[in-house]
């Protein structure tokens, strides 16, 4: 484990363990200052929706706020937050399946301007020529995780978030051989899609 | 060629995580097999897209959520200090006013009335024209209340009652009879 990493889960820890005690707001917003975007972003690539993101991601923290007490301080603080945001994330999808929506809208439109969100992420240096094909490759990347089976798309965006193979096994509570196997498949199809 | 074995290392050679006789074994297969190095590139790309963070979250939705969070009420033990130390500071008070006689000094009807037989046998003492007008000062008091007692035999008459020099005995026993009626 890298020096750094056990850094934050000790600043974690500590957050954690003092807003417990004191229910003092400004410790649990230094614990939201250290996530919120990493969460953020996993809620809206997971459900597919900014604008429903918003929800979810109160929603989390909000449960996150009123579960702390039972939360054992020998698992990490990031696996707890991302086990708490994978159920809300379901319980949204489960929601929307009930309302006969799309499960799988692509999150590809900036709501405001309407224009493709992967202008956002282009760089400054980046020609032209080369800002269209990273654009490209982007909205191909994009289109082809949409695609994924849930499960297959939790285990690589959860990967992506810094989870070893082993703890989203434990958050899902399932093999982590299984866990590999949906990562592998995963993977592959979204090379198959992109090739 | 067993691409399987090296396409399981892959997240963990990406990640940086991947043991050194492992990481040696991957590199050296990904020289000779351009298949998994495409896969590997692939791999890469996606992991590094998910892990973008693009998306920003709106203005004020974190101060909305911290503005929801639940607040502790005063626990039993805050609640018994407040009114622990409430009590102490009334004590205190208490105990002050009792020793060192804070506040005006109670008195008794008995010391009262002790006082006023002194003045009484203080006029004895006067004489002339200063003790006619005492008599005179003591009848216009009396007169209002008409203590009139022929019946109690212990004052014969009102001017009795105005020149008699009162004893507590006396008083005590007119106060007796008093709250026998």
């Amino acid at each position: 484990m890298g020096a750094v990493k056990k850094i934050a889960e000790e600043n974690d820890r500590e957050l954690v363990k003092k807003y417990v005690e004191t229910k003092d707001q400004k410790y649990f917003a230094r614990l939201m200052a250290l996530y919120d975007k990493k969460l953020f972003n996993y809620i809206v690539r997971r459900i597919g929706s900014v604008e429903n993101a918003a929800d979810v991601y109160q929603t989390v923290w909000l449960k996150i706020a009123s579960n702390l007490n039972g939360y054992r301080d020998e698992n990490k603080f990031s696996n707890y937050l991302f086990f708490i945001a994978t159920n809300a994330c379901f319980d949204h999808l489960r929601g929307l399946k009930k309302d006969n929506e799309n499960l799988f809208r692509p999150v590809v439109r900036d709501e405001e301007d309407g224009s493709d969100f992967i202008e956002n992420i282009s760089s400054d240096e980046d020609g032209p020529e080369t800002e269209n094909e990273k654009r490209e490759d982007m909205e191909r990347l994009e289109e082809a995780l949409e695609t994924l089976p849930d499960e297959q798309k939790d285990v690589i965006l959860l990967r992506s978030k810094g989870l070893s193979f082993k703890e989203i096994a434990e958050m899902k509570s399932v093999s982590i051989n299984s866990i590999l196997s949906r990562y592998r498949y995963g993977v592959d199809k979204i090379k198959s899609r992109i090739k | 060629m067993n691409c399987g074995k090296y396409k399981n290392m892959m997240p963990e050679y990406i990640s940086g995580e991947l043991e050194d006789n492992d990481r040696a074994e991957l590199t050296a297969h990904l020289e000779e097999c351009a298949d998994c190095r495409s896969d590997l590139e692939t791999e890469k790309a996606l992991l590094a897209f998910t892990a973008e963070e693009i998306y920003d979250i709106p203005d004020g939705l974190n101060s909305a959520i911290l503005s929801k969070l639940p607040v502790r009420k005063p626990s039993f033990r805050i609640n018994f200090m407040r009114y622990a130390v409430a009590a102490s500071f009334f004590f205190i008070l208490i105990m002050s006013y009792l020793m060192f006689d804070i506040g005006p000094e109670p008195v008794s009807f008995a010391e009262v009335q002790t006082e006023k037989n002194a003045s009484n046998y203080t006029s004895s003492y006067v004489i002339g024209s200063e003790y006619d007008e005492l008599i005179s000062y003591n009848s216009e008091l009396y007169d209002d209340d008409k203590w009139v007692s022929d019946e109690t035999g212990i004052f014969d008459s009102e001017s009795d009652l105005i020149n008699d020099i009162l004893t507590l005995e006396e008083l005590e026993s007119y106060d007796s009879y008093l709250s026998s009626l």
